[in-house]
């Protein structure tokens, strides 16, 4: 087999971080060539560096045999080399072909739209994918814009094409769709590269998949003599199973029901379908789905932030058995009528911290109503940011440097320690340990296992089932908007869930 | 009907200085540039282009036609783009916040201006009309302009009013039909997918915004050449026109093509206190001047509104308007 690229000893670091260690990959030409990793393992930055967005520090490239230098994407795209982001780089005003034939200077002064929508459609055709080149991106599903990304690579006459966790934001037929478009472009020569932490798509889709850890291509493996368990113990390093403590939970003590949550965006999309469910103390109740399925207006209209239809019931019991409507309330007079809720947003620094204050300035935002003086009172909350410090072991230089310097871990730190520290009857956290490593991850999970020790209830709304199976006591799905079930952490399995999250089949509630 | 074609001339005249000024704006703006040194800039410009004019009258016998409209119109652009590339390294090199950098621009141009007349004329507040620039900027078109009411409505214009609607018309095309008007707008939009798709994002910046602001630049040449006829005074209201011409690219939801009928509209609705009460016989309006002045700031916020409400992302400013942008981001 040809290479169509070698990169050979490359190396990038950022501040602190290495993010790739002297990386050595071959790719082979009309392959389909995984790169498979945990979060964090350096596959996007390696690839940025192949696409033009980041320079590398040390190590050659070479294309076709000879060594090359891309210091930006224009010279990638020279090389044949197109890279579709995790994060789409599409312009939402401005219709498919504009997008598509943004930046090319081949085509003289004027558009030829006409021209251009042909072409659009060729390409279409010849990889069977749907367009419709004069539909405004803004328009379009995630799906399609992702269709455009594609047919703007290939529009440009790119050979070896890119994705970045190309099925992370595709329904289950949107993401067949697309491998057969991936297979059908190997089969026109193309090499594609697919970033990836899904295993049974490797096994798939790929030719070849390369592991990395840390930073590093820890091997290279043909798929074909791969197997779950083979890549697994090569993403992980030594074989990590999940060993969360899980005790029993108490179930007799509800502390919030949901009755016939519905919930409406302002653009008029339903957004939560007659969702009905409880939450007890001393339990971990985790919520499962594909990210947007109505997780984050789930747990906006529990704590207030958010407006439910007309109907719809969310009730808490208070410690004295007093019962609260929260529908129609906000999250201050929520707090007034002492229900004792805490919220661990997944926009840590949006939403739960101030990044430009530091730990104490932080810990203020919870109590500022506090105290009858028109001065803060900062003792307390410096004596609870001191707390927070020591028992999680918040690595900070000090307690005034803002938070948003601190690394990700420890900015979950510092936000699931405040809200815990306000000894709350309802712990509801969104995607708690995204972009931790395992160490932090599991002080959160046991953070969050003393809580449930303690008679909390606790919400978990995660992406890793594996996680989801081995620390909740039930599992919420959600698919669309609707609860298509709520099953026992112990005795289900990831096929369950997994298809409870895609399709609308009914699971008999506990 | 003699009151209403005077009106509508003045409103046409104004519609000139307006829609090159917004014009330029948009061009800004359509590069991510909220450049409010516009009032300066136009200001600025003017006296430029006064003082270029006046040198040249002053020190020749018998001017040429072609020098003149040369110094006025090269020397207004030249100030404009000046300025535009003062704003880009700010804006751009250095990212500094625009909000800030337009608003000491404007500040800056108006009291330089006002500096550089004292220069010219020390302690007068009004200089000389430039007897052959004001028969040049006022000509009117041959043969059309005397066709009765048709030629004074239509055809009693300076020739500058013709040149910008033909640049308002390039600018639709430009933005419309060509492929750096789609990079430029690109640019706006979403700095990083330009970047992403091999589009110098600094230089499109600092040319679209050096155009932009020679532009504008060119409104207020044409304020004080066709407007106040070759003559200057420190007390006239170019910056004003320079705040109404920021308003108007939201009342054409940042399409040139628009201007054609908004500025003459704003035109209408600023001159409106001198005339409408006049044409329907009331009385009484002497003190009411500034309030009716202020109807086309009311037709921008309501224009506002209404788009917002309507939801259509066309209709709404570029995405990354204001926002300076920085690569290696992570």
């Amino acid at each position: 087999m040809e290479n169509a690229i070698e990169l050979i000893g490359i190396s990038k670091r950022f501040g602190k971080t290495l993010a790739n260690d002297s990386v050595n990959l071959t790719i082979h030409k009309g392959e389909i060539l995984s790169l498979l990793g945990e979060n964090g393992s350096g596959k996007t930055t390696l690839m940025n560096m192949l696409c033009g967005l980041y320079y590398p520090d040390s190590g050659t490239i070479k294309i076709n045999g000879k060594e090359v230098t891309i210091s930006s994407p224009k010279d990638a795209f020279e090389h044949g080399i197109g890279m579709v982001h995790q994060h789409f780089k599409l312009i939402e005003v401005f219709s498919a072909s504009d997008n598509i034939i943004l930046g090319l200077k081949e085509e003289g002064f004027f558009v030829d739209h006409r021209k251009v929508n042909r072409e659009v459609k060729e390409i279409a055709t010849r990889y069977d994918f749907e367009i419709e080149p004069k539909k405004k991106v803004y328009r379009m599903s995630v799906g399609e814009k992702q269709i455009v990304e594609i047919i703007k690579l290939l529009y440009r006459g790119v050979d070896t094409l890119i994705l970045d966790e190309p099925t992370a934001v595709l329904t289950p037929q949107e993401t067949k769709k697309l491998f057969n478009v991936l297979r059908k472009m190997r089969e026109d020569g193309k090499t594609v590269i697919i970033i990836t932490h899904k295993l049974n798509e490797v096994l798939e889709l790929s030719d070849r998949v390369a592991i990395l850890r840390k930073g590093k291509v820890i091997e290279t493996i043909e798929t074909a003599k791969a197997n779950e368990s083979i890549l697994t113990d090569a993403m992980v390093g030594e074989h990590v199973a999940l060993h969360i403590d899980r005790d029993e939970p108490k179930k007799d003590d509800e502390v919030l029901r949901v009755e016939h949550l519905n919930c409406t965006s302002s653009q008029g999309i339903k957004l939560i379908k007659d969702a009905n469910f409880s939450i007890y103390g001393g339990e971990i109740l985790g919520i499962a789905g594909v990210s947007g399925s109505g997780q984050k207006a789930l747990l906006d209209a529990i704590t207030g932030l958010r407006h439910s239809d007309f109907g719809s019931h969310i009730t808490f019991k208070k410690v004295d058995g007093e019962k609260e409507e929260l529908v129609g309330k906000t999250p201050k007079m929520i707090k007034h009528l002492g229900v004792r809720l805490a919220f661990v947003p997944e926009d840590r620094l949006g939403m739960g911290l101030v990044g430009e204050f530091g730990m104490t300035g932080n810990m203020l935002l919870r109590s500022y109503e506090e105290g009858h003086s028109y001065f803060l009172h900062t003792k307390k909350p410096h004596a609870l940011a001191e707390q927070i410090k020591d028992q999680l072991h918040v690595v900070t230089p000090s307690l005034e440097t803002p938070v948003r310097k601190l690394s990700g871990g420890n900015v979950q730190k510092v936000l699931v320690g405040r809200e815990i520290a306000s000894s709350p009857r309802l712990l509801l956290t969104a995607y708690a340990t995204r972009g931790l490593d395992i160490n932090t991850s599991y002080a959160i999970y046991n953070l969050l296992n003393e809580q449930k020790r303690k008679g909390v209830a606790v919400v978990y709304v995660g992406e890793d089932l594996d996680v989801l199976l081995a620390l909740t006591d039930r599992i919420l799905v959600l698919c669309d908007g609707q609860v298509t079930g709520i099953v026992d952490s112990r005795t289900t399995d990831k096929m369950t869930i997994g298809r409870l999250m895609s399709n609308n089949v009914e699971v008999k509630h506990d | 009907m003699d009151t209403f074609i005077t009106w509508f001339t003045f409103a046409v005249v104004y519609g000139t200085i307006l829609s090159i000024s917004a014009c330029g704006e948009i061009i800004n703006e359509k590069a991510g540039h909220l450049n409010l040194g516009i009032p300066g800039i136009m200001y600025l410009s003017g006296v430029v282009s006064y003082i270029a004019t006046k040198a040249y009258e002053g020190a020749v016998e018998e001017p040429l036609v072609i020098v003149i409209i040369l110094l006025a119109v090269l020397s207004s652009l030249l100030t404009g783009a000046l300025i535009g590339l003062l704003y880009s390294v700010f804006a751009v090199t250095f990212r500094c916040n625009q909000n800030v950098l337009g608003l000491s621009i404007a500040a800056f141009g108006v009291g330089f201006g006002k500096f550089l007349s004292l220069v010219i004329g020390a302690g007068s507040t009004t200089y000389p009309k430039l007897a052959h620039a004001n028969d040049i900027f006022n000509a009117g078109l041959p043969f059309l302009k005397d066709l009765g009411v048709v030629g004074d409505l239509f055809f009693n214009y300076g020739f500058m009013t013709y040149v910008v609607i033909i640049i308002l018309v390039v600018a639709m095309f430009f933005f419309r039909r060509t492929r750096i008007g789609l990079n430029l707008r690109s640019i706006g939009e979403s700095p990083a997918t330009a970047d992403a798709v091999g589009l110098n994002v600094s230089r499109y910046k600092y040319i679209a915004t050096m155009i932009g602001c020679s532009l504008a630049g060119l409104g207020g040449m044409i304020y004080v050449m066709q407007f106040s006829g070759a003559s200057w005074s420190t007390n006239n209201s170019i910056e004003a026109l320079g705040w109404l011409a920021v308003a108007l690219v939201i009342f054409v939801s940042w399409k040139p093509i628009h201007l054609l009928w908004g500025a003459p509209l704003f035109g209408f609705l600023f001159w409106a206190y001198a005339y409408l009460p006049n044409m329907l016989s009331i009385n009484g309006f002497t003190g009411m001047t500034q309030i009716i002045q202020m109807l086309p700031y009311l037709v921008t916020i309501v224009v506002l509104i209404i788009n917002s409400s309507r939801k259509k992302k066309e209709n709404q400013p570029p995405a990354s308007l204001g926002l300076p942008y920085f690569r290696e981001e992570r």
